[in-house]
Parts: structure tokens; C-alpha cells; sequence
């Protein structure tokens, strides 16, 4: 019965057991690697379908953190800070819910909705509209910085042509795993101070721009303003029926992040095999051992950047952005 | 002529050294880019593979059993990365 000694010699270090090369980085023993990482992924991200409450990144996210951090950057450009409007928040929401329900992740659903359609519904008549949307992201700062380093979401966040801004995070499944989506609408309403004729609005360019391109005669409403009321922190949590609030935990949570959970497992797995693709050529060459095989440097550079790459893997997502204008 | 063949080895390694440190830019710049980064990890993935195939043909000790083994670790690679994207 072999003992433990003998049973870490032949995983770990070249000898006769194992011809001459650790076990562990066998080929059939590196398909048993990937299986394994493929299997503990795939489990990791479907945590919350087996009943076990994952914490995600929504938690975290504030829409009332996003509109302040965009505003921010306004600021630092000269530019007036964007009014929080009700309206476009819950235009914002729908939108998240639309995306979760009809599984897509883009600006226009599969089914042909447009981006405008979430501004109609909630009675909100725009002369300018903009979308932003992020996903995954761990923090507001980071979706902010990401939208910023784009130089169409950029547009979006600093234009002049927006006054007001609604902004939502949902999190549920999309497409069998789980996602947090942050959807940032912006908007300018029509002039309705002036009752002129038909204003025709072009459309603007794409790059998430998008503009109403209707004849319409304004009508002369009720101005509204903007209230200064608080912003709420709203998370859809699986079902897109219910909502919880943010800061009131449910029963019971399991407080891990799926991200780097998969990016533990990944860069552990990566790093057991660079440790003895390491160890064993520090044998054989102490040894002077002749071998067969490929190259154990180049295993170690690949591997080395594989695990560099996994470690500094950043979470989140920005959409590319919209082709043509609409309208 | 042992020199010349061990300074010509170390010269292979540089294609792929730069191969992996330009995905690692390209990583920095397109850091939230998924199609891209599961794009440039794979074409990293085929680049150390196809670099394996190359460097043991010249050295003429290319065989299957070499092949199979940088393939393995280059789905082993891939596979770490973009499952996590």
C-alpha cells in the first residue's frame, strides 16, 4: 500500500514511478485539470440555483453612487450636474427587468424594442435620450471609470444635451447566470415653455445617442422639475416581480462573490501545476536526466501569464456601442 | 556548435515571450471587453500551441505525444481564463 511520501513523490517530483516526470503534468492528469475547473465553474456560477444565496455585486451598487459619481465627472468638465429624474429611473428599471426577462444584453431587445420604447412607457417625452448599460460590475466607481475610458459612453455621460438622469441596477439570471446590470438613462425633456410648431428633431448619432425623430407639436403641460427627492437603492433579486431593498439582508446569505470565487479557483488550479511544472524541472536538470517532452520553459511562461491574466482580471462589462442613429 | 544550438533555443523563446506579454496589454486596454478578451486568450492559447509544433519540428523531435501535451496545457490556459469572463 503505497504511503503518503510515496504518493506526493510520484504527483509532485520526477522518478521511476512516473517516468521520469511528476504526474501532475501528465497530459491525461492536465485533462483531469481542465475537467476539474470546467465542473467547479460551471457550479460555482449556478451557486444561487441550488438554493444557496450568493451575494452578488448589486449590493454594493447605489444608484444614488452612480448619479453622484457621474455628476462628478460633469463637474470636472464645466459641465451642470444631471437632475435625478423618477421617471427615467423607472424607465431604467423597466428596461433591466425587459433584459432579464427576454434574456438579451444589448440596447435593442431581440424581439426589435428599441431603448426609446422604456421612455414612451413612462410618459417621458424626450427631445434628447441616452443609454448607458454595465454589467458585473463590483463597485459604481469601476462601471463610472469603465463608461469614462469609452469614448462614446463618455459622450453619453458629459454631454450638454441631457439635464436629467434615471438610473437602475437589477440582478438576476441572464442566460443561466447570474448578472447585475446597471442601466443609465439620460435625458432632456422637450422645451415645453415654447409653444411653437412642429419641432422636428433629428436624430443624433448612434454611439448610444439616441433622439426622437418625430414631427410633434409640443403641448403646453405642466413644467416638471425634478424633485430633489432621495434616491432610492432598488435591486431586483431573481424574480423581476419582487424587489428588496438594499441593506436589509434576506434570512440567510452566503457572503461570496462569484467572480472571484471562479478567479480563486481558476488561478489555485494554475498555480498547483506552474509549482510543479517548476519543481520538476529543477529535478530533472539537477539530475541531468534525459527526457522526452516538451519544453517545461515554455510551460512555465505560458502558465505564468495565464495566472498573471487571471489575477488581475477585472470584473464587469460595457456594451459596445450602438451602430447608426435611430429614428 | 552546442553554443550555437543553445543560443539559437533561447532565441525561440522570444516570439513567445512577446506574444504573451502583448496579451497581457491587450488585457489592460480592453480590460472590459468580453468578446475581445476571451478573443485575444484564445488566439494566445493557439499561438503557444502552434509556437510548441514549430520550435520541436525544427529541433526535430516533434512527435504526437509532444503535440498532445502542449495542446492539453494550452485548453488548460484557455480554459482558466475564460470561464472566469
Amino acid at each position: 500500500m503505497p504511503n503518503l511520501s510515496y504518493t506526493i513523490t510520484h504527483l509532485l517530483l520526477p522518478g521511476y514511478s512516473n517516468n521520469q516526470k511528476a504526474k501532475i503534468i501528465h497530459s491525461e492528469s492536465i485533462i483531469g485539470f481542465v475537467l476539474l475547473l470546467v465542473v467547479g465553474q460551471y457550479i460555482i456560477s449556478h451557486l444561487s440555483k441550488v438554493g444557496i444565496s450568493v451575494l452578488g455585486y448589486a449590493s454594493q451598487i447605489s444608484t444614488g453612487e452612480v448619479i453622484k459619481l457621474t455628476n462628478d465627472k460633469r463637474m470636472v468638465t464645466g459641465e451642470p450636474p444631471l437632475a435625478y429624474s423618477p421617471e427615467l429611473a423607472e424607465a431604467a428599471k423597466a428596461k433591466g427587468e425587459d433584459m432579464l426577462a427576454k434574456g438579451y444584453w444589448a440596447h435593442v431587445a431581440p424581439d426589435g424594442t428599441q431603448p426609446w420604447k422604456f421612455f414612451n412607457d413612462v410618459g417621458y417625452k424626450y427631445r434628447y435620450a441616452g443609454e448607458n448599460l454595465a454589467k458585473d460590475f463590483p463597485t459604481p466607481q469601476e462601471a463610472i471609470d469603465a463608461w469614462m475610458a469609452s469614448p462614446t459612453h463618455r459622450d453619453n455621460m458629459l454631454s450638454s444635451k441631457y439635464d436629467e438622469v434615471g438610473v437602475a441596477v437589477v440582478e438576476g439570471d441572464l442566460n443561466g447566470v447570474d448578472t447585475t446590470i446597471i442601466i443609465q438613462l439620460f435625458g432632456k425633456k422637450y422645451d415645453t415653455t415654447i409653444a411653437s410648431a412642429t419641432t422636428d428633431i433629428s436624430a443624433a448619432s448612434g454611439n448610444g445617442i439616441i433622439s426622437g425623430s418625430e414631427s410633434i407639436t409640443p403641448e403646453v403641460t405642466a413644467v416638471l422639475t425634478p424633485t430633489q427627492a432621495p434616491m432610492p437603492t432598488l435591486v431586483a433579486n431573481g424574480s423581476i416581480a419582487s424587489l428588496r431593498e438594499v441593506g436589509k439582508p434576506s434570512a440567510f446569505q452566503v457572503l461570496i462573490s462569484p467572480f472571484s470565487t471562479k478567479k480563486g479557483y481558476s488561478a489555485a488550479a494554475t498555480s498547483i501545476l506552474l509549482i510543479t511544472f517548476t519543481i520538476d524541472a529543477v529535478f530533472i536538470l539537477k539530475r541531468k536526466t534525459a527526457r522526452i517532452g516538451g519544453k517545461t520553459l515554455a510551460h512555465i511562461i505560458f502558465l505564468t501569464m495565464i495566472l498573471v491574466i487571471v489575477v488581475l482580471l477585472q470584473s464587469g462589462e460595457i456594451l459596445p456601442p450602438l451602430g447608426d442613429s435611430y429614428g | 556548435m552546442a553554443d550555437f544550438k543553445d543560443k539559437y533555443s533561447i532565441a525561440h523563446y522570444i516570439p513567445l515571450v512577446a506574444v504573451a506579454v502583448a496579451t497581457l496589454i491587450g488585457f489592460f486596454i480592453f480590460a472590459h471587453d468580453k468578446p475581445f478578451k476571451v478573443s485575444m486568450t484564445v488566439a494566445f492559447g493557439v499561438s503557444y500551441f502552434c509556437w510548441g509544433l514549430i520550435h520541436h519540428h525544427i529541433h526535430k523531435d516533434l512527435n504526437a505525444e509532444i503535440a498532445i501535451e502542449y495542446l492539453v496545457i494550452c485548453i488548460f490556459g484557455v480554459s482558466a481564463v475564460v470561464f472566469i469572463l
